[in-house]
């Protein structure tokens, strides 16, 4: 099987270009459908992503005549020029098969609007002006880029060569200026204690530029995960040094459950032992399914002793894949993105996980927008942590209201 | 009843027995093979780090990736190599190059005589015994800490239990062993492992078979004295290679394709890889739903959303899934329905024997929830394990139990066919 050639998405579009034009000149007929992956949920920028979403279209573009180029932006048009639609259609259906879990395509089964592809006859002035009135657009960088997310940045992998030297440096690297707080609040406002926990945590990016620099440390979550067990030895060693009682506020740490196990999650307990009760463990949930009898026995040990424990790394999707009642968590932090299932309304499944785990153990994260609060308060969620949530906060300061 | 330990040492090749097992397969081609010894281990110490050992065996990497050559890395930093002789000249180009690579070294300085202690070739038909003392060496070198340890044996999916003994793996470890991975054939390493209904009368009626990497011979083989599973984000990390290695060998081999229903262990991210989609290019559509393909519970869960995507790739293509990962505390989380999974693979453990009568009949109620005839009991080691998985349903099961019950039955049937010859001769 030949290799797909993503390489280089700017020369396919203006390749896509040169195409398109030449197709209006010569006035054949023909026919170009705009596929919208990056409208999906899942990542379309990612190689993997889009090697398998066109491969449907492998016996068009090999048997018939059709030319599937890729855009920056994760989309990818296919030219064809005498061709049934029906051929096109069953790769379509077999491309729409694959995210059918996705909330554009059970909008597009509910409404019957094609959100996900555009059709334009390339015969058809007013499509051809419309259609490369869409290249020029992506041409120009002004057409809706996607954000950056996981393991997509211009810089490649961390090689597994590297690695050992950059978990030399992470041991040896400044962290204490890196060290981020971000207050999780109650939007009820009662008693004028807005301000549920503090989370500390290091700041990645920064630290990313200074042990691997040119490297995603993303790109791999197990090389991630690796990493970050690491950086809680640094996190709980600086944060022993501190001095507890002025924070304030009850604090929360995101720490592995191999590190609670470390000497240095217990020279910690040694120290802050009399305020365990401001503290809040954060486990992601990848991490407590790796064993979960382990992650019961952790919870125990630290209810036990005063902590409460939180899980973090949940998303809105999985909340409607996996009850994470049994796991009996003081709090479960759902991570808002514009990935939640249903925006209008919560699923099902997450009001169950509200009423059985009770409102007030659920903190929506992730929070940048109005909309993510809104969505939440539509889903009897009050608690919210994020920079929208930040900024909210320290408006109320500023006023004197907190 | 055989003891554990000669039990364990009789199914599980180490290095050395994987070099003998290659020699042995060649005896047939040992006119045309010639190999070539390189002792970096007599090197000055700072020329032996793991990034040497790498460039050095780098040099092979043709040779290797046409099959005109299989490198065995020695627990000494040594590499043995044995080659096509057709290729004698490419071989000589490659050993040259390392040669040049070290050339500040002492050793290389010596003239003819550093030569010699560089690098010693042989001609495999004439000198095959004194290849195979070679490899026999290895054996003694490594000495009764082996033998301790093979004692412990970890079994298939004992991906995730921890052996108390070696070393953890760390990052540069982990490295020489990928490199490492890329570079040899694994067949040998290969274990396969039954899954059998047991509804019936006791008698084990396969189902399908797992074929997998066996981690302790994995670690014999290259990282002797390494606990490969120490960190479980390490070991996660390095399934995805040997994934691509098993993708890769089993295409090319119709001896673990052609024979019966059979499952892979795969990551999310090998399921949507160039290495898995040539695979399932070359696979015949009838045999797609023939073949299960295994994902880790946390790797389900650490991109959900990716998961959805291959899941539904997969089951497009033919292939049927199993959630693997899974134990008695985890099933209360899991909807196998809302997943997509055709099985769950529930791990086995005595702690299971023991929980108490309400948390036992509610572990019965979610295996009744996720079907009876899509649970699989996996890692049964004895008896009780397949006795408690039957008490709460559970027909299918995996495990070493389940493997000795397949050899019982196996023997009962050869005894009776004895039997019947006998009793037709003297009839």
């Amino acid at each position: 099987m030949p290799e797909l050639q993503l390489a280089n998405p700017q020369r396919e579009e203006s390749l896509l270009r040169d195409h398109v034009h030449r197709l209006a000149r010569t006035g054949e007929s023909a026919w170009a459908i705009y596929v919208h992956l990056s409208r999906l949920r899942i990542d379309a920028r990612r190689e993997s992503v889009r090697r398998v979403a066109v491969r449907p279209f492998d016996r068009v573009t090999r048997d018939l005549n059709a030319i599937l180029y890729m855009l920056s932006n994760g989309d990818f048009v296919l030219v064809c020029l005498d061709l049934r639609i029906e051929d096109v259609d069953s790769a379509l259906a077999i491309l729409r098969g694959l995210v059918t879990d996705d909330p554009l395509i059970l909008e597009e089964q509910e409404t019957g609007d094609d959100r996900f592809t555009s059709w334009f006859d390339l015969s058809d002035c007013g499509d051809i002006d419309e259609f490369e009135e869409i290249l020029a657009r992506l041409a120009d960088g002004v057409a809706p880029a996607l954000p950056m997310k996981r393991g997509q940045s211009e810089q490649g992998p961390l090689e597994t060569d590297e690695l050992g030297e950059v978990e030399r440096r992470l041991q040896e690297v400044r962290v204490a200026d890196l060290i981020r707080r971000q207050p999780t609040v109650d939007v009820r406002f009662r008693d004028k204690q807005p301000i549920l926990f503090r989370e500390h945590y290091v700041a990645m990016p920064e630290l990313a530029r200074r042990v691997a620099p040119g490297a995603d440390l993303l790109a791999n979550q197990w090389i991630f995960e690796y990493l970050t067990e690491i950086l809680d030895r640094r996190l709980l060693a600086i944060l022993g040094r501190a001095d507890f009682e002025v924070t304030g506020d009850p604090i929360s740490l995101n720490l592995h459950m191999s590190t609670l196990w470390s000497p240095d999650f217990q020279a910690f307990h040694q120290r802050i032992r009399s305020m365990t009760e401001g503290l809040i463990v954060e486990i992601r949930l990848i991490d407590a399914l790796s064993d979960v009898a382990e992650f019961g026995r952790a919870r125990e040990w630290l209810a036990a002793r005063g902590y409460r424990v939180l899980i973090d790394g949940v998303s809105p999707l999985t909340a409607q894949f996996m009850d994470i009642s049994p796991l009996q968590p003081h709090f479960v932090k759902l991570e808002w993105s514009r990935d939640v299932p249903t925006p209008r309304s919560p699923a099902p499944e997450l009001s169950a996980l509200l009423n059985s785990l009770g409102h007030d153990r659920i903190v929506l994260s992730h929070v940048d927008s109005e909309d993510a609060i809104r969505w939440g308060l539509a889903a009897g969620i009050h608690q919210f942590q994020g920079f929208f949530v930040d900024r909210l906060v320290k408006a109320m300061s500023l006023k004197g209201l907190i | 009843m055989m003891g554990a330990a000669a039990e364990a040492r009789r199914g599980t090749p180490s290095q050395d027995q994987l070099l003998l097992d290659y020699l042995r397969r060649l005896e047939s081609r040992r006119a045309d093979r010639g190999a070539v010894h390189l002792r970096l281990s007599n090197l000055q110490p700072f020329n032996r780090r793991e990034h040497h050992i790498r460039a050095a065996a780098g040099a092979f990497d043709n040779l290797v990736a046409s099959r005109d050559g299989q490198l065995f890395f020695l627990d000494n930093d040594d590499l043995l190599l044995i080659y096509a002789l057709d290729r004698r000249g490419g071989v000589e180009a490659a050993v040259q190059s390392v040669r040049y690579f070290f050339g500040d070294d002492p050793l290389l300085g010596e003239g003819e005589g550093g030569r010699h202690a560089f690098s010693r070739w042989y001609d495999v038909a004439s000198q095959f015994e004194d290849i195979v003392r070679l490899a026999q060496g290895l054996v003694d070198r490594a000495g009764p800490e082996r033998e301790e340890r093979r004692t412990v044996g970890a079994r298939p999916n004992s991906l995730q239990r921890r052996s108390p003994y070696g070393r953890p793996l760390t990052p540069t470890v982990l490295a020489r062993l990928k490199a490492a991975i890329e570079r040899t054939d694994l067949a040998n390493l290969i274990r396969r492992q039954y899954v059998c209904d047991l509804a019936g009368n006791g008698v084990p009626a396969p189902i399908f078979s797992e074929l997998f990497v066996s981690v302790p011979d994995l670690t014999d083989t290259f990282v002797p004295r390494v606990n490969i599973t120490a960190n479980r984000w390490l070991f996660r990390h390095l399934t995805e290679s040997l994934d691509r290695r098993v993708l890769s060998l089993i295409r090319g081999n119709d001896q673990f394709s052609i024979s019966g229903d059979v499952s892979l262990d795969i990551n999310v991210a090998t399921l949507l890889s160039a290495d898995f989609l040539a695979f399932d290019e070359d696979m015949p559509a009838f045999r797609r739903g023939a073949l299960l393909l295994e994902v880790n519970v946390v790797d389900v869960f650490a991109d959900l959303r990716t998961f959805l995507f291959a899941r539904n790739f997969a089951k497009q293509r033919g292939y049927r899934i199993c959630i693997d990962g899974v134990t008695g505390e985890t099933m209360a989380l899991l909807d196998r329905e809302r997943l997509g999974a055709d099985f769950i693979k529930l791990r086995w453990s005595p702690g299971l024997a023991r929980l108490p009568g309400d948390q036992c009949r509610q572990l019965g109620a979610l295996i009744s929830r996720a079907g009876f005839s899509h649970m699989i009991l996996c890692a049964c080691e004895d008896r009780q394990a397949l006795e408690f998985g039957q008490s709460l349903g559970v027909r299918y099961f995996q495990g070493r139990h389940v493997e000795r019950l397949i050899a019982e039955d196996n023997r009962r049937r050869e005894l009776l066919r004895v039997k019947l010859r006998l009793r037709n001769r003297r009839g």
